[in-house]
């Protein structure tokens, strides 16, 4: 469902050569996407007062090369059932909220 | 600093006083150049929709790409793409949207949307630097449409704005912004 509006961002831009949605932010809320080179989009909600997403992002997207893609059993396009990457993605999103918390 | 200059020495060839002025007085003015250099914003356009999504109306200040669709097509793709996105904000949130307020940033502009509670909705793109857009559309809904539409009688409230007041004073609002620099980005 978010697909669309996120290419449709990019057609609408007033400067040329736009990237899609970086940072959706409302009252309660703010999501930051990623979008890597081949396509796949890393999104994370969090609070607006949280800082250090970027980040996050880049490190959940490392996280998924070292787990999902390097894992011959893992075929692509399907979802993603890894103990260690859940184990990692966890531990990293906790260090994130402390960090995170602490700059606020 | 020339006053000083000129005090301080008594016999002032123009060379001397040239290479005195760019090591003492130059310096000062690039600095004081420079901060306005970084708070520089721009307000690209806006898009005004009634509750039922038609375009009311639409002003450009500055637009480097054009999106290769006529301004209905446009129009009705932007109140589309508003339109989900609003109800993917609703699921998300765990509140609703009180203020109306709602923003994106891709890497070149940001999107800002405004929605009153008659369902009237206020899109400005603006670039990524831009602060304080909540309280500029907040101010243009009260100060310029409800003044200038709501309040003329020979507008009515379902139709495209065709009044040139509107327009002006429009204009006029989004200049004196903070958020508006007249030098193109």
């Amino acid at each position: 469902m978010f697909y669309p509006l996120y290419a449709l961002a990019s057609q609408f831009s007033p400067e040329p050569k736009s990237s899609g949605i970086e940072v959706l932010e409302a009252d309660n809320f703010r999501m930051n996407c990623l979008q890597t080179l081949t396509g796949v989009k890393f999104m994370v909600i969090s609070d607006p007062k949280q800082s250090g997403i970027d980040g996050l992002l880049h490190r959940i997207y490392e996280l998924y090369a070292d787990f999902a893609l390097k894992n011959p059993f893992y075929s692509l396009e399907m979802p993603i059932r890894c103990e260690l990457f859940d184990e990692h993605m966890k531990s990293a999103l906790e260090h994130s909220e402390k960090l995170g918390i602490s700059n606020v | 600093m020339t006053g000083l200059i000129r005090r301080t020495f008594v016999a002032l060839d123009e060379e001397i006083f040239k290479s005195l002025y760019v090591a003492l007085i130059r310096p000062h003015l690039e600095y004081a150049n420079q901060p306005r250099r970084h708070c520089e914003m721009t307000i690209y356009n806006l898009y005004l929709f009634d509750r039922d999504g038609q375009l009311l109306y639409y002003a450009e200040w500055t637009r480097k790409k054009q999106s290769g669709m006529t301004k209905d097509e446009e129009a009705k793709l932007m109140y589309g793409m508003i339109f989900s996105m609003k109800s993917f904000v609703t699921k998300v949130s765990p509140v609703d949207l009180r203020e109306g307020y709602m923003s994106y940033a891709t890497n070149k502009y940001c999107l800002n949307l405004y929605e009153t509670p008659s369902k009237l909705k206020f899109v400005l793109n603006t670039d990524t630097h831009a602060q304080g857009i909540k309280e500029l559309l907040h101010q243009l809904y009260t100060q310029v449409y409800v003044e200038y539409v709501v309040f003329n009688p020979l507008c009515s409230l379902n139709k495209p704005i065709e009044s040139e007041l509107f327009a002006t004073k429009l204009d006029e609002v989004v200049k004196q912004s903070p958020a508006y620099a007249s030098r193109p980005a």
